[in-house]
């Protein structure tokens, strides 16, 4: 598989997750693992430009896959990263609305953001009447939990960038 | 940095060729344990080793706890059972493993064999007469207890107008950080110390610990906490894995880690909250409270963790804002087979202030008050403090309200939700949704807990470098650390890196908890400022031939007076000191110690908007508003994500959450199925505002800001679904979680009542039809 | 939470993964979208001798429109599944209840015949197949058979070890019958996003009405009484206490209470569930 772009090869156990394997051997230190059960978001990947609870995947699975971690969050995005800080829009959008505390369910909350942003945003130009914006943001944000923020800062950034 | 997910939290730090530990744990609520058998295990190879109590050096000790009294019986919790078990999920042995997939496979192979003992699930079965006892040495499963008074409490309720008696129990919650709790234990390269990570609020305190309890002395130890993916006062304990990583790398020679997983994180970690009150209030005819009383049972789990005692112990502070002349508490901890029980956001603030805030809504019902004006008739007024309320809190002291303005602060919030209009927008409600407004108020104590050192020095490229005993664990203490130093000097925070966590650089400090980090790491960056700012102004003195008392700091610069040389900036400084032989980077290296003061008390008025579908008992949390008031705050974005994560917390332990357990005393607990979070979707509509009552006690005039967002929280919803159901229904003593099933039980009960009765309902219109 | 050691294997065809079932049978588990069976395997409540992963086999991802069916294979993620055109007009409901099964990124993995099978208590689709008389094409090792998906799902069954589907069968499709109309869904749970707890899906199509109530029986149920009292009344809102008998005539087993609600609170809450679904679907037929 390719993680961030990085060809990676390795003969694993079956039950190796996608998680561990990020993790341990494509040295994706971005994919937090929260709860190990598919219910907290904080693991979230995208392979082949699906978002996917990764903890909730066999490595081998994502055999021959493209696999993208926060590290693609600019690929993910379609937006470049810039400033100082090399941020893009989302992040920056994170940053200034105070959308993160301990951080650890950021990088999986971002690369699924990032996708649903992309959805979002088809759907959107497609006639018809969409999900108003903000129901279409609480779902998706029931997928993820977050301990620190009490989440008003992460609807108002995600706002923030959704046209 | 985080966003761009390179925080190096625990897991990260993890190395090919580290041994991983897996603990077996208790599936027995409390037993003897009559033999464990790692003879299936032990020809492994993959098996690197295994440690069990008889395995544990001779006379290592038991894990601390620093809230006892002297006739506290010692209850103290082993680092792994050793002849008895006593709550389900306590640690009996460990196994070594090359992977954690391994060593899962081969701790579920160990033979653990159990002789069942009879358990005590709750503290009313612990303290009858003949109930099993976890300590038969002890004579009573009451190991812990506090008294208070004031005034004379017996005399005021003797000559009450009103007297109003409640029952509040508190369900066991837990902080559940999302990042769990793991260790690592190695050797360091170079010194051949031992070097242990811990995802840990206190670093200071777990090397201590591990000196005591493996016989390792000090200069050998270095801790370190990693970045931390929350705490919440769960990760401000001494774990037994903590101990054990060590103990590990000592008897087999090679680095250990060690991985909490979700599913026994819910029995491994602390649990918090878990109490029972009885509180009766005395009322003269005006709504004045004049006495209030209040016995509380706590229920501490099967041992010590570092701060059993403490939440209960906050029963003294019951009164909250309100002057109540007469008082009486009294605590006492009770050991039940269950996980211990130690300090959670808020360390027993949350359950005072919901039993008060009921109080005085039913105070109000009762006097025909309105609910804000009974409040405004018991608040302490501005002029007042400083207040002593004539109690004590355990290592803190004498309670003594620092300043306040409790009467601004519920004009704000009153005014904040619509208080006034609240009448009109309630009846223009759906036909089956009721609405309803909740008011409550926290005066929280904060930055207790000890002195808190500083050290500051100036780096080779002229950046500030202040190491912190300020342990970060996600509240943003360096952002804050860098804003407040960065005002008192003068400099750029963005040329201030702050550094935390690292026993080495910060060997005495305190640690993170009780809302101190800002107030007490703040006032001691500060002061190492100034001792900064003074060697600064000798060493360019030195350069510029000339005395200290001739150079001026201003704005991270150092000036001649009177002299038309150019100032002298922190990186000049450096290189011209170097050129005469002078190392700046030595000089400039100041420590300073921020010397305990007395405690500081934040305050915040809450009111929730909730609406109850009669239907289906679904309860929401609309709105939200909060006046805050921590003193002069350095950083307003960082307050409001505190006080709003505090809140949707204390939302959740009101809704959704809580620990379940079987008759036989086994954790019902097990996923994020079970114990159930609030989500984005369950999150109100914000209204948060300031005010701010300096502390005459430290000279930034700040306080804590942590908790009590949290601790308001259940008081304000629970006061608000009362007011949705009606003066008519009585809420039950127990106090959550609010599911549908309790809110359908509750409605279907008046129901039953109204319609044997005939009456209508509370709102003057007729039941809804449903 | 790691998995234990199972044995893994990725066939290309039906025919390859329905042998590996026949020789292994109860002992194997059939892997799709992985969000229901994962879990149980991180925590260790199942713990399969071998893993036969179907993700790669071709075909299996369509969904075809036949002359009086939908047609679904045993790859078809929920997301793909609620953004078909084609099951928004000929199957009334499914789209509705889709909406409310997990969470989007869950519905992108997982598949809506693994959410079927899996026959959680609770559970959103079961109860909307059974009502809608969809049925399922099952593969034995010899064979091809097409049940009623109420045969299987009316019985309270995990992963194919129940009586209903026996283990070495594997559902290969899932038929909807064509039936456009309007369509009302609501659902309860303890917190939104979470577990459904009660959950009513009401349809009307050519003027017959189907009512599917799932969380107040272990499995779901089809509610004939209850969708005889929404068409009489229609489009006038049915009457609470008329519903609440109705369901008394429609359930086939004792009422299902968990940890999370009590059957109380099931029995007590379906008839306003489904009151409100009916009164959804009303809205959508009249506009």
């Amino acid at each position: 598989m390719t993680v961030d772009d990085v060809p990676r090869r390795a003969r694993v156990r079956a039950r190796y997750l996608l998680s561990d394997f990020l993790r341990e051997q494509a040295g994706a230190g971005g994919v937090h693992v929260a709860c190990g059960h598919g219910v907290c978001g904080a693991c979230t990947v995208a392979v082949d430009g699906i978002a996917v609870r990764a903890c909730l995947m066999l490595a081998v699975q994502a055999d021959g896959a493209h696999v993208q971690t926060v590290a693609s969050l600019s690929a993910l995005e379609g937006a470049p990263a810039s400033g100082r800080d090399g941020l893009t829009p989302l992040q920056a959008a994170f940053r200034e609305h105070h959308a993160l505390q301990c951080g650890y369910c950021t990088p999986g909350l971002l690369v699924s953001t990032a996708l649903f942003m992309s959805q979002h945003k088809a759907a959107a130009a497609l006639p018809g009447n969409p999900s108003p914006r903000r129901a279409a943001i609480l779902d998706h944000l029931n997928g993820h939990l977050c301990r620190c923020t009490g989440y008003a800062n992460i609807i108002a950034a995600i706002e923030s960038v959704l046209p | 940095m985080l966003l761009t997910g390179q925080g190096a939290y625990l897991a990260n730090l993890i190395r090919p060729g580290m041994a991983c530990m897996r603990v077996i744990r208790s599936t027995a609520a409390h037993a003897r344990i009559k033999r464990i058998d790692f003879t299936p295990i032990a020809a492994d190879p993959a098996c690197l080793g295994t440690l069990c109590a008889a395995d544990l050096p001779t006379g290592v000790g038991t894990l601390p706890a620093m809230d006892l009294a002297a006739d506290s019986a010692p209850a103290r919790q082993r680092i792994l059972a050793d002849g008895t078990t006593r709550f389900a999920g306590e640690p009996i042995a460990v196994v070594l493993a090359t992977d954690a997939y391994i060593a899962e496979d081969l701790a579920e192979r160990v033979i653990v064999e159990y002789e069942p003992l009879p358990t005590v699930m709750d503290v009313h079965t612990g303290t009858q007469s003949n109930a099993p006892l976890l300590y038969p040495e002890f004579g009573s499963n009451i190991v812990h207890q506090t008294a208070q008074r004031v005034g004379d409490p017996d005399a005021a309720f003797a000559a009450a107008n009103t007297i109003i008696e409640e029952e509040f129990s508190f369900r066991r919650l837990i902080a559940s950080p999302l990042e769990t709790r793991g260790a690592v234990a190695m050797l360091e390269p170079d010194t051949g110390r031992y070097l242990v990570y811990s995802s840990t609020q206190i670093p200071q305190v777990l090397r201590a610990e591990l000196a005591r309890l493996t016989g390792v002395s000090l200069g050998r130890l270095r801790v370190l906490a990693p970045r931390v993916g929350g705490g919440f006062g769960c990760k401000e304990a001494i774990y037994p894995e903590e101990i054990l990583v060590l103990l590990a790398l000592q008897k087999f020679g090679r680095a250990v880690y060690w991985l909490e997983d979700r599913a026994e994180s819910f029995s491994a970690t602390v649990h918090g909250r878990e109490e029972h009150m009885r509180v009766r209030a005395a009322l003269d005819r005006d709504g004045v409270v004049t006495a209030v009383e209040v016995d509380c049972l706590a229920d501490i789990g099967a041992a010590y963790s570092l701060f059993s005692n403490t939440p209960s112990a906050a029963v003294a502070t019951l009164r909250g804002p309100y002057r109540i002349p007469h008082f009486r508490s009294r605590a006492r901890s009770v050991v039940t087979n269950k996980t211990p029980l130690n300090v959670y956001r808020g360390a027993g603030y949350p359950q005072v202030t919901l039993a008060m805030e009921r109080i005085m809504d039913l105070a109000a019902a009762a006097s025909g008050l309105d609910r804000a004006e009974i409040r405004r008739r018991n608040l302490l007024q501005p002029e007042e403090f400083p207040v002593d309320r004539g109690v004590s809190y355990p290592g803190c002291g004498a309670i003594v309200y620092d300043s306040g303005n409790y009467t601004a602060l519920l004009a704000s919030t009153l005014e904040a939700i619509g208080y006034d209009g609240f009448g009109a927008r309630r009846a223009q409600g759906k036909e089956d949704v009721s609405l309803g407004l909740g008011l409550s108020f926290v005066v929280e104590m904060t930055s207790g807990g000890g002195a808190e050192p500083a050290r500051l020095r100036l780096s080779s490229n002229g950046r500030l470098q202040l190491l912190s005993g300020v342990t970060a664990i996600g509240q943003g203490t360096e952002t804050t650390l860098a804003q407040i130093l960065s005002d008192h000097l003068g400099v750029a925070a963005d040329t201030i890196d702050v550094v935390a966590g690292d026993t080495d650089d910060s060997p005495d400090a305190p640690g993170t908890f009780a809302s101190r980090g800002a107030t007490m790491g703040g006032n001691a960056a500060c002061q190492a400022g100034d001792a900064f700012v003074l060697e600064a102004r000798k060493l360019a003195a030195e350069i510029r031939e000339t005395r200290p008392e001739h150079i001026e700091w201003k704005d991270g610069m150092l000036i001649e007076r009177g002299s038309s040389h150019q100032p002298l900036t922190l990186s000049t400084l450096v290189s011209q000191a170097g050129a005469l032989g002078l190392a700046a980077t030595e000089r400039l290296d100041v420590t300073a110690r921020f010397e305990d003061t007395p405690v500081s008390f934040a305050s915040a008025c809450h009111a929730a908007v909730v609406s109850i579908d009669h239907a289906t008992g679904v309860i929401r949390v609309l709105d939200y508003a909060v006046t805050h008031d921590c003193g002069r705050i350095a950083n307003p974005l960082l307050v409001d994500g505190q006080i709003m994560g505090g809140v949707v917390q204390g939302l959740g332990g009101c809704l959704f959450e809580a620990l379940e357990y079987s008759d036989t005393g086994l954790p019902l607990t097990q996923s994020y199925m079970d114990y159930i979070l609030p989500t984005a979707a369950t999150a109100p509509r914000f209204i948060l505002r300031h005010i701010e009552t300096p502390s005459p006690l430290n000279p930034l005039g700040m306080k804590g800001a942590g908790e009590a967002g949290c601790s308001g929280a259940g008081a304000a919803i629970v006061n608000a679904i009362a007011d949705a159901l009606g003066p008519a229904i009585a809420l039950p003593g127990g106090t959550g979680p609010f599911t549908p099933g309790v809110v359908r039980d509750i409605l279907r009960n008046a129901e039953g009542l109204r319609n044997a009765e005939g009456l209508r309902d509370a709102h003057g219109k007729d039941a809804p039809a449903c | 939470m790691k998995p234990a050691a199972f044995a893994y294997a990725r066939p290309a065809s039906v025919t390859d993964a329905a042998r590996l079932l026949a020789q292994h049978g109860a002992a194997a588990r059939l892997l799709a979208g992985g969000q229901s069976l994962m879990p149980l395997m991180a925590r260790r409540l199942v713990c399969p001798e071998l893993v036969i992963d179907i993700n790669r086999i071709a075909g299996l991802d369509a969904i075809e429109v036949l002359a009086s069916h939908i047609r679904m294979g045993a790859l078809v993620r929920q997301e793909q599944a609620l953004r078909s055109s084609v099951v928004r007009e000929c199957v009334a409901g499914l789209a509705e209840a889709l909406a409310w099964v997990g969470n989007p990124v869950v519905r992108q993995r997982g598949t809506v015949i693994g959410n079927l099978v899996a026959n959680t208590p609770g559970s959103e689709l079961p109860a909307v197949a059974i009502a809608l008389g969809a049925e399922f094409v099952v593969r034995h090792p010899d064979a091809e058979v097409t049940v009623p998906a109420a045969a299987l799902l009316g019985v309270a069954n995990l992963f194919g070890a129940g009586k209903g589907l026996p283990p070495e069968a594997m559902v290969t499709h899932v038929l909807w019958p064509r039936r456009p109309g309007a369509a009302g869904f609501y659902e309860v749970a303890r917190r939104d996003g979470h577990a459904p707890v009660v959950s009513a899906l009401v349809t009307m199509s050519n003027d017959e009405c189907r009512v599917a109530v799932s969380g107040v029986c272990a499995t779901g149920l089809s509610c004939p009484s209850m969708a005889r009292i929404i068409a009489r009344d229609f489009p006038q809102p049915p009457s609470a206490s008329a519903l609440a008998g109705a369901l008394q005539d429609d359930l086939t087993g004792p009422v299902y209470g968990d940890a999370h609600s009590s059957a109380r609170y099931r029995l007590d809450v379906a008839p306003l569930v489904s009151r409100r679904a009916a009164g959804l679907m009303a809205l959508r037929a009249v506009a």
